[in-house]
């Protein structure tokens, strides 16, 4: 068994073997153990992890960056024939900005509110480059032009709050790319965007870093994205690479069970495929003589309690797992567990329409200026009963303004919402019980969906007091038991708070909070969008099958096609508060006719068509 | 799969809740500090009376003696033990401040949760009558009521509420449309909850910490105020004893007999940089959590 290579080309940055632990007062938590990556120049390497695998601490780690508190435990960052991680400040300060460069997720974070664009700009080229302020000028405007910024000359003289978060993130690769760094590093520098400025970004981050021959990694949670925009792929779990590859073959045939489970739980809109989440949570630290996955795993046996090597399987690929010689290659597209999705027969139009949009339309004012700002414009939609509709679009479509308004939240400026055919009150307050009841919501936020001073219990009696009058006050802690276990949630949580539950934990007493009212509706907005991966698969599982089960009209609004897919047998596409497309999800999806439509699909990463989205989709 | 979930969600993934216990509070230095130096007043106030030598209004010597064996703090221009009228003298200045925030901080509160809710037509007009009670100076405003209707405990209370309450609501009022927005709050709209519930289940246990915060500064700041207005003869009436009162009546001994002025100014400062540490204190240990409730 042979571990990965340790060879160095002078110029890239590799770590080797690099374990990394935190001290804080309770002891050492060690968060990477043995990690060996290496950047290729012109190359991309993806970098795939749930929250808390240790993805971000390995990207900063290679910067030579130190939190205080984290410690060096074994192996070292090579550049250029120097540790990294031995280097002084000032010797970093040298490198920084200049050789290795960081794209960091949050422009709030690499963009000074305060400077003009020409001022980030400068400020670098002038300390790295040596360049005068006539030279360096007209190099920031070359590259705001190579990101595709409209009147590059007039945006130097811009502030950073005057451009729209993609251009934002544009500017920000833009400045650092300009002083020619041999190294990049990008920290989920999509996640906050819209799909379609995602796209934009991603195309761009590509094309430029291998035109100027840049060694980069990319770091994200999203492993469909990476396997179209990277060429290696490493998977990180609990502080050590489990799986790594080209990324074509580790995304078709991944030999790690973890790598299979997150790609079976990346919502695709390709194919039929049904979205398994990944039980239970990842492991904060590195395991001790044991497999880090083992307690999530399938396929796991008493074997897997020993320290376990990564083992090259063939040049550019190796995965760390016991079982890799008897298990072999996983086929996500494959499925071997029986499909959660209900087949309906019954063709839409003819189911009656549970709850009916005519016409609605929502304005709010803008303060200060005369022109009030249309979020909603005229929308139309039936949502038959039993079935889901989903709701797609960019932020800004109005997709959660229509929701609310359905849930009584927003009061529709015109138009009505009925309910079996009876209009619905503009206010949530203004509307009987059994309408109240029958209607239910569920939030985005799993950080303030719940009030952080109610325990679990509290939250969740509520609904019963007010909906269920046949629930005597003795039966509620039953009552309230039996639907946390019908939403997964051990019963024993009920008496927490919900600053001690996960994401995923929080989203699910949030949904038995809606399902306790025996609603016969229920809205989602994002539920998930917040969550990992995997917490994401299983809610969306979660969801499919007490819609099924309960025979639920559920509304879905998400900004994720994916997502869309795995619940949606209906959707409309939504911009600027209007209805762009309608019709059976999968038909939507597989035939788009609007212009929109077919943007937002070509958006969608899909590894399938890397060569098309990276050429623009078109 | 069910039971695997079931199995591996339960207890050892969840981060150990934070403690955030008494004695956390007082490990804090202005916490322990400031509550021990309250205690210890606490006690001179409550005790004080019953081990008082004298009665503080009894003529028990000849006037302006210093201090001795017989009287500790000597005598005052009346003959009245000192001693005595220091041990009797502490219960107003502590009262009447915590009378007068109190109810300013049950008004403020209501107008300051309702306004910052409902916000609109009424937000504006609670906001016009804060902003106008605000560019009023408070000792003016003091001034003008106790003049129109006379000194006295009852008035100044009153008045030292009326001034305070407009503060306190513009920072409850913040603290309210911070909360407001939240999706919880918008889950009680949605079940249609009443106006009450929603303010005081969802929205004030989330204001708390900033809630208590703001009393503790008040406090201070009333006690102060008060002693002050006692001082000027527009509080607490002599011949009562109160160290306000006090320090105003035997300023005039001050060269002679420095020890009357001294001890209830000193216990006048000491009790409001007690109550003072405690509000810094507490800022300290809701300080993550206000952040993360209200700057967000």
């Amino acid at each position: 068994m042979t571990t990965t290579q340790t060879t160095r080309q002078d110029g890239d940055l590799a770590a080797e073997g690099l374990s990394v632990g935190y001290r804080a007062r309770t002891g050492l938590t060690q968060v990477l153990a043995d990690v060996s990556v290496q950047l290729h120049s012109g190359r991309i390497l993806g970098l795939a992890g749930e929250s808390g695998s240790g993805k971000s601490t390995l990207a900063l780690s290679l910067l030579g960056y130190r939190v205080s508190g984290q410690e060096i435990l074994a192996g070292r960052v090579a550049f250029d024939g120097r540790d990294l991680d031995r280097a002084s400040i000032k010797e970093l300060r040298k490198v920084w900005g200049a050789r290795l460069a960081y794209l960091p997720q949050d422009t709030a974070t690499s963009l000074n509110p305060a400077l003009t664009i020409r001022r980030h700009f400068v400020e670098g080229l002038r300390r790295h480059r040596g360049l005068d302020n006539a030279a360096a000028l007209a190099r920031s405007a070359e590259w705001l032009a190579r990101v595709e910024i409209p009147e590059p000359e007039n945006a130097l003289h811009k502030y950073p709050h005057q451009f729209s978060g993609g251009q934002q993130q544009r500017i920000a690769l833009a400045l650092a790319l300009s002083v020619d760094p041999e190294v990049l590093i990008l920290d989920e520098p999509t996640t906050g965007l819209d799909v379609v400025t995602q796209a934009h970004v991603n195309r761009l981050i590509v094309t430029l870093a291998r035109d100027a021959g840049i060694a980069a990694l990319y770091v994200s949670h999203n492993l469909a994205l990476l396997a179209t925009v990277c060429d290696e792929l490493a998977i990180m779990y609990a502080g050590q690479i489990v799986e790594q590859g080209v990324a074509s073959a580790v995304y078709a045939a991944p030999r790690h069970p973890y790598t299979a489970a997150l790609i079976g739980a990346v919502p695709t809109i390709a194919s039929d495929r049904p979205l398994h989440g990944i039980p239970g949570i990842p492991r904060p630290s590195v395991p001790v003589h044991t497999c880090g996955f083992a307690e999530r795993c399938k396929f796991r046996t008493d074997a897997c309690d020993t320290d376990i090597p990564l083992v090259t399987l063939a040049e550019d690929r190796a995965a760390r797992c016991v079982r890799l010689a008897e298990l072999p290659a996983f086929d996500p597209g494959a499925d071997h567990a029986p499909a959660t999705v209900v087949d309906r027969a019954a063709p839409a139009k003819e189911l009656d329409a549970i709850l009916t949009v005519d016409n609605v339309g929502v304005v709010f004012a803008r303060p200060g200026s005369g022109e009030p700002f249309v979020a909603v414009d005229d929308v139309s939609v039936r949502v038959p009963a039993g079935r889901a509709l989903g709701i797609a679009g960019e932020s800004g479509s109005g997709k959660s303004t229509l929701l609310r308004s359905i849930a009584g939240l927003v009061r529709p400026s015109s138009g009505t919402i009925s309910y079996r055919g009876a209009a619905l009150a503009g206010t949530a307050g203004e509307r009987p019980v059994a309408l109240r009841r029958a209607i239910q919501i569920v939030f985005q936020n799993p950080d303030a969906t719940l009030n952080p001073r109610h325990t679990v219990y509290q939250s969740l009696e509520r609904p019963l007091k007010l909906f269920r009058p046949d629930i005597a006050k003795r039966g509620r802690r039953e009552a309230v038991a039996a639907m946390m276990r019908q939403v997964r949630l051990a019963p024993d949580l009920v008496d927490r708070y919900p600053r001690n539950l996960s994401g995923g934990q929080r989203q699910r007493v949030a949904i038995a909070r809606a399902l306790l009212a025996e609603p016969e509706v229920l809205l989602c907005d994002e539920v998930t969008s917040a969550l990992d991966v995997s917490v994401q698969a299983s809610i969306l599982e979660l969801l499919v099958g007490l819609q099924a089960e309960r025979d639920l009209t559920v509304v879905f609004v998400t900004h994720d096609l994916g997502v869309l897919r795995a619940v949606a047998d209906e959707a409309i596409i939504l911009q600027n508060g209007a209805i762009r497309e309608e019709g059976p999800t999968t038909r939507l999806l597989r035939e788009p006719s609007h212009p929109y439509t077919k943007e937002l699909i070509a958006a969608v990463p899909d590894p399938e068509r890397a060569n098309e989205f990276l050429s623009g989709g078109s | 799969m069910s039971a695997d979930v079931l199995n591996t969600v339960t207890a050892a993934d969840v981060s150990v809740p934070r403690q955030r216990s008494l004695r956390g509070f007082l490990a804090i230095p202005q916490g322990g500090f400031g509550v021990g130096l309250l205690l210890l007043l606490l006690v001179l106030v409550v005790i004080g009376p019953f081990i008082a030598p004298d009665s503080p209004n009894e003529i028990s010597d000849q006037p302006i003696l210093g201090p001795s064996a017989q009287h500790w703090l000597g005598t005052d221009s009346y003959g009245r033990d000192i001693l005595s009228r220091v041990l009797h003298g502490g219960a107003s200045v502590i009262l009447l401040p915590l009378v007068a925030v109190s109810a300013a901080m049950v008004v403020a509160t209501l107008v300051g949760l309702v306004s910052g809710y409902l916000g609109g037509k009424v937000d504006s007009v609670v906001t016009w009558a804060i902003n106008i009670a605000l560019a009023i100076p408070s000792y003016l405003a003091v001034l003008v009521v106790v003049a129109a209707f006379g000194g006295g405990g009852a008035v100044v209370v009153t008045a030292v509420a009326v001034v305070y309450a407009p503060y306190i609501t513009r920072v409850i009022r913040s603290a309210t449309q911070a909360i407001a927005p939240r999706e919880f709050v918008l889950a009680a709209r949605a079940r249609g909850e009443t106006l009450g519930w929603i303010l005081f289940r969802e929205i004030t246990p989330n204001i708390g910490p900033t809630l208590l915060v703001e009393i503790a500064l008040r406090f201070t700041y009333a006690i102060m105020f008060i002693a002050s207005l006692s001082f000027l003869g527009l509080g607490v009436q002599p011949p009562s004893a109160n160290w306000g009162v006090m320090v105003a009546q035997n300023r005039a001994l001050l060269l002679v007999s420095p020890v009357g002025v001294l001890v209830p100014a000193l216990l006048i400062g000491v009790l409001a940089i007690a109550v003072n540490l405690i509000a810094d204190a507490l800022t300290q240990f809701f300080g993550d959590r206000i952040h993360e409730r209200l700057m967000v």
